[in-house]
């Protein structure tokens, strides 16, 4: 029998956000992320774990299924919606520091392109990661960037961008993040980008996908 | 040829969007969106009438006042830096048609409430819808286009649109100028936005040695584009 994490995890790659939720069809009628995570901790499981080894671990096979084109936007949409089912229960014990948030993340549209579905769902997958989320929304110019890391030292940075031709704002902000805060971790994202270009700017990652990001940030945060 | 602005109105109906044209647009294979998500754009698509004001408009310019140069074009003294990628297949043109097309404000505001209330995949699905729409829109008004340009013996070429080919979206604040303010209510943001969001702008050369390929990111060499990896993210 799966034990409750690998359940867990399972029910968030899936989408499975609760009981009577009707997605995904093949699994109506069984518990959810919500269930599972309420029952993992009155079992005493620790938050951590139902975390590291539950609901990231789905949103890690949901990722990496969205990597390779097995899966679209609507199927990591509902994994992050069921993430976040699973992280309403974890939220206490974050904010009463049994468990411990791993930083915050400021992320915001540059400045030129108004498109947020790729910087909300990076959003939600951070927050069920564990992070704070400082979402600047869309537009967001280099003085709205700075003003964010000033309100918030230590903290890592998100752009995003879908248009060829707004992705060059991205350049501009990251040395003026660097110019303020040089240690600041920068992650870049969004459908145009590549690893050349992230290289090029003197960001410090590109995250091809959500979850790539958390990986980066998680592991670049220990 | 040379025509004042208009603006039409464009029944949604009358665009024929089905599901399968904007799944692909989502990434999907032909046929491919799953349940529950094909039964949820079926629901979208038959309320999408309510929420979208479709117009889309055009202005011929004056053939006297155009001029293409090698990376761009000249509109009176105005230069559109568009980059050699769109001066290319422009430069045939006699002259040049500047359009807008849009969904409406209603569309994002549809997608905007239902994210609110967490239903984010129906927001997502609407968003794309909303894309879907502006292109169909932006694709009606390039037909009307190319039958006024018959009647006088001419074609017409793909259309290109700022923030696309390496053209900067802030040569939209130059496009904008030649048509009339609030031109099928759209106006542009500082940093040369469209709103509403959904909306689409660009040029189509006309002239009776232009062409119109059939596949348009065949003159663009600019792999990072999302066009060619296409997600709608």
């Amino acid at each position: 029998m799966a034990s409750i994490l690998e359940l867990i995890a399972t029910c968030t790659e899936r989408g499975k956000l609760n009981k009577d939720a009707p997605y995904p069809p093949d699994m109506r009628e069984l518990n959810g992320v919500d269930e599972l995570v309420a029952q993992a901790l009155s079992d005493g499981i620790d938050p951590d774990e139902v975390l590291n080894q539950g609901l990231m671990v789905g949103m890690g096979r949901i990722g990496e299924q969205f990597s390779r084109n097995e899966v679209f936007v609507p199927e990591l949409l509902m994994a992050a919606r069921a993430m976040s089912a699973g992280m309403k229960h974890l939220k206490p014990h974050f904010d009463s520091g049994a468990a411990k948030r791993k930083g915050t993340f400021v992320i915001g549209t540059v400045a030129g392109d108004l498109h947020d579905i790729g910087k909300n769902l990076v959003r939600m997958v951070m927050e069920g990661g564990g992070w704070e989320v400082v979402d600047l929304g869309v537009d967001a110019g280099v003085d709205k960037f700075l003003a964010a890391v000033e309100l918030n030292p230590g903290c890592a940075v998100g752009l995003s961008a879908l248009l060829t031709t707004t992705m060059g704002h991205m350049g501009d902000i990251v040395q003026a993040i660097r110019d303020k805060a040089p240690d600041t971790k920068i992650l870049v994202g969004g459908a145009p980008l590549t690893q050349e270009f992230c290289d090029m700017i003197g960001a410090d990652s590109y995250a091809r996908d959500p979850q790539l990001a958390l990986e980066y940030l998680s592991s670049s945060f220990v | 040829m040379q025509t004042d602005p208009e603006c039409l109105t464009i029944p949604f109906q009358s665009l024929e969007i089905t599901r399968d044209d904007i799944a692909l647009g989502m990434g999907y294979a032909d046929g491919a969106l799953p349940m529950p998500f094909s039964a949820q754009m079926d629901t979208l698509l038959a309320q999408a009438e309510r929420h979208v004001r479709i117009r889309a408009g055009f202005r011929v310019l004056p053939p006297s006042s155009v001029r293409i140069a090698a990376a761009g074009f000249f509109i009176e003294d105005t230069y559109f830096e568009t980059n050699r990628i769109i001066a290319r297949p422009l430069r045939k043109a006699e002259t040049l048609a500047f359009f807008v097309a849009t969904a409406g404000q209603g569309i994002t505001a549809w997608s905007k409430d239902l994210f609110e209330s967490d239903d984010l995949v129906q927001a997502y699905l609407v968003d794309a819808l909303g894309s879907e729409i502006a292109e169909r829109a932006a694709e009606r008004i390039q037909k009307e286009i190319a039958e006024r340009a018959e009647t006088e013996g001419c074609r017409i070429t793909n259309r290109y649109s700022p923030g696309y080919c390496n053209w900067s979206v802030a040569e939209q604040h130059k496009l904008f100028a030649f048509l009339p303010d609030n031109f099928c209510s759209i106006t542009l943001t500082p940093s040369a936005l469209m709103q509403p969001t959904k909306s689409v702008s660009g040029v189509i050369g006309v002239g009776a040695n232009v062409q119109k390929l059939d596949y348009e990111c065949k003159i663009c060499l600019e792999t990072h584009c999302y066009r060619h990896n296409i997600r709608h993210m």
